[in-house]
């Protein structure tokens, strides 16, 4: 738990005093770490508890962890966050013990010391020495203790086991018994002994039926925990590793030694082995998110004064860190929204002859090398003509626009669109519905809504599952090479006289019935074209299909993906950028930004 | 040496002395190859591969128009721009100055040139000058050059 991994008895009595200060510094950074992983964990404790009060098992859990927290902030020092959370405890006792209903106020009180105790931790993250005062929350938590003693929802039924009820394995001072006066005697235990405490198993058997080996376990070694810009550096190098590698093997074709080209064939294959463990290391389970989300859930529900119930599915789902990142600002907005304007009032819900309790669902797959979220409710769907309405009034469409059903609705994730009224405190913050599909594009993801009146309606997000490797083709103008992600080309074929045509709008291509543009690669990016561009790429992920022509395709690789230097990031039709196999960098093409002006140009047309 | 003297790195553009912080450098390497950029302006040579980082390089000699010398060995200065690197292209890279109060003086006012809006100092060595670059600011516009010009 806080024992950094390389403590040794040596290291800490035959060290001078820095290297002291130095083996304090990295306990209290450890300890910051291990609490920032059990106030997440005690955050869904809390909800949980909120929806089922008398699983005496999440008590338990809730407890233990909340007693872990008090004895080893205490231990490294933090006296503050020591007074603070054995207050919490004294008060988590009185539930454990029955004592104390579970009460949504209570619940709410948990859920504040809770936030309580991040800020303390984020706080000593930037400042050791931080201090803080408490004595107004601990003072509520007295009250609220003393108020009520009803014990009767306390009844104990038969203990069930949760999906997450791993927790970490109870570390050296959970395992004291709960006296108020744990903190002095841990303190006074020489440091040499908690490396080694005396293992009183109190973790109640279920706990350790429910664990298996992938959930994390902080008192084991069997897990490290890596800074993101280390693993960066490591994924840099294992990039440039393959590149060199097919360097080698190319370089070896010269020299006619078959023990040569074995090596290097074997060398490949290991080395094709180091990239994708290394990508995966990049990957984490969607847990986390989702379980911020049911917090938000939660409290703007809390908010609206709406009953609303949450069902996740899905949420060991693994994903790109860094399609996480990106992933949870958007989706708290569909969330936010889905309980704000997708669920109807309880009353308005039993006049329709629903349930009085709302359904939020929030799921996430794997499906085609994509990953897929859905955030579904089942309230009462979105009306399209009050959206096309209201659109119609904020001058988004021309009143004579042909749209269906369909496309009306789509009408919200235009820019300066909001469908109620008032603007709530809870979803009009400022950040309309545009804004969630615009951060989802530019990960390369897709927004799209199903909806259906007094049913609900779904938002699903399709993104792909990691930003570092995509999968793509590598096209040609000229002497230039560009990189196409392959999920943008439906179909490729030569370009002659027998399928094209020339307009006096531009070529267009004929396709089975669709009449297509054809756009040139070389013209786009205002190159000399020497040769006709003959070979059509048919671009079919964005609003409207089009023909991108190029000189050839060179073939269809896996990239590692670069980030665009910040200078270069306006580049209309580039989105990023690799290194390919024969070293030298490329661009990453999105091809749907050069219609973007067309098409729109075309709408107003239509529009007139 | 003491801590607070600056050092510069001397290079050469044409027939022309410049002078830029060394601790804003990172590394000098030879040419490399380049892929070029679409709609970039000529001063853009294009983005190279550093060990797997991909970084743009813009060839000081027409940003600062200044007439470049053909012949001459030429080299890449990388400049750490924190998060990131950019590599100037150079005629050649000379040596490390360590100025002195008596050498080094503010810059002449003269006509405006593209270079002069980067010069901070003027340093004196024998018979010759040396510009001194802020070459911060000669990259920080470039960003902006780009994203106005794509913006458009």
């Amino acid at each position: 738990m806080v024992l950094p991994n390389n403590w040794t008895p040596e290291k800490y009595f035959y060290s001078d005093d820095s290297g002291m200060d130095d083996f304090e510094k990295e306990l209290k950074q450890g300890f910051l770490d291990e609490a920032s992983a059990a106030v997440e964990e005690a955050e869904q404790c809390f909800l949980q508890l909120e929806s089922q009060s008398d699983d005496p098992e999440n008590i338990a859990k809730i407890f233990r962890l909340a007693h872990n927290l008090k004895g080893s902030s205490k231990a490294v020092g933090f006296d503050d966050m020591g007074e603070f959370t054995h207050s919490f405890e004294n008060l988590l006792l009185k539930i454990k013990d029955g004592v104390l209903a579970v009460t949504p106020l209570i619940v709410n009180l948990l859920l504040k010391c809770l936030d309580h105790i991040k800020v303390m931790i984020e706080a000593l993250r930037e400042n050791l020495d931080a201090r803080f005062d408490s004595a107004e929350l601990m003072r509520e938590i007295e009250c609220a203790g003393d108020g009520e003693t009803t014990t009767a929802e306390l009844a104990i039924q038969t203990p069930q086991i949760f999906e997450d009820s791993d927790l970490n394995v109870p570390s050296a001072d959970a395992f004291f018994e709960p006296e108020e006066n744990i903190a002095p005697v841990l303190r006074a235990v020489p440091k040499e002994e908690i490396k080694t405490p005396k293992v009183v198993p109190v973790a109640p058997a279920k706990v350790e039926q429910a664990q298996d080996g992938k959930k994390k376990n902080s008192n084991s070694d069997d897990t490290i925990r890596i800074s993101t810009q280390r693993l960066e550096k490591l994924l840099n190098f294992v990039g440039e590793m393959v590149i060199l590698q097919s360097v080698l093997n190319e370089q070896s074709v010269q020299f006619s030694s078959h023990s040569l080209t074995r090596t290097v064939g074997q060398l490949g294959k290991v080395g094709k082995e180091i990239q994708d463990l290394s990508m995966g290391l990049r990957m984490l389970p969607i847990k986390q998110t989702f379980q911020k989300m049911q917090r938000i859930v939660r409290d703007t529900a809390q908010a609206l004064d709406k009953e609303i119930q949450m069902t996740i599915i899905g949420d060991e789902t693994e994903v790109d860190k860094t399609v996480l990142e990106r992933i949870a600002d958007p989706l708290v907005h569909l969330v936010r929204n889905s309980v704000d304007h997708g669920i109807e009032s309880a009353d308005r819900r039993l006049q329709s002859g629903k349930d009085r309790t709302g359904h939020v669902f929030l799921s996430a797959r794997h499906a085609g090398g994509k990953l897929v979220i859905e955030v579904k409710d089942d309230g009462g769907g979105i009306n399209a003509e009050k959206v096309f309405a209201k659109a119609l009034e904020k001058g988004l469409v021309s009143p004579n626009a042909n749209l269906t059903e369909k496309q009306k609705v789509q009408l919200i994730f235009a820019p300066g669109f909001s469908t109620k009224e008032v603007v709530s405190e809870i979803s009009g913050r400022g950040v309309g519905m545009d804004v969630v599909k615009t951060n989802i594009e530019k990960i390369g993801g897709e927004v799209s809504i199903e909806t259906m009146i007094g049913q609900g309606s779904t938002f699903k997000i399709v993104l792909p599952l990691t930003l570092a490797i995509m999968e793509c083709m590598v096209v040609r103008t000229g002497d230039e090479k560009y990189v196409l992600p392959s999920y943008h080309v439906a179909e490729t074929l030569k370009i002659d006289e027998s399928n094209s045509r020339m307009t006096a709008v531009g070529r267009v291509l004929l396709l089975r019935g669709e009449n297509l543009p054809i756009l040139n690669l070389s013209d786009l990016f205002k190159r000399k074209r020497t040769e006709d561009e003959t070979i059509g790429m048919i671009i079919r992920s964005g609003k409207v299909p089009f023909v991108m022509a190029v000189n050839d395709i060179i073939g269809q690789y896996q990239i590692v993906t670069k980030p665009l230097a910040p200078e270069l990031r306006n580049i209309r039709g580039v989105v990023g950028s690799t290194i390919l196999g024969d070293g030298k960098p490329s661009m990453i093409l999105e091809p749907n930004h050069f219609i973007s002006s067309a098409e729109s140009g075309r709408e107003m047309r239509s529009a007139a | 040496m003491s801590q607070d003297i600056t050092r510069y790195l001397c290079f050469s553009l044409g027939s022309e002395e410049f002078a830029m912080p060394l601790l804003s450098v990172r590394e000098v390497i030879g040419v490399p190859e380049f892929t070029p950029i679409p709609q970039a302006p000529p001063y853009y040579l294009g983005m190279m591969n550093l060990r797997g980082q991909v970084i743009s390089v813009i060839d000081l000699r027409t940003k600062l128009g200044v007439k470049g010398n053909k012949s001459a060995e030429t080299s890449v200065v990388i400049i750490d721009l924190g998060e990131n690197s950019m590599g100037l292209m150079v005629d050649s890279v000379n040596s490390v100055l360590t100025p002195t109060a008596q050498n080094i003086s503010a810059p002449p006012d003269l006509a405006k040139t593209p270079a002069s809006e980067f010069v901070t100092a003027v340093y004196r060595k024998e018979d010759h000058l040396i510009l001194v670059l802020d070459i911060l600011k000669v990259l920080s516009r470039e960003d902006r050059h780009i994203a106005a010009r794509s913006a458009a």
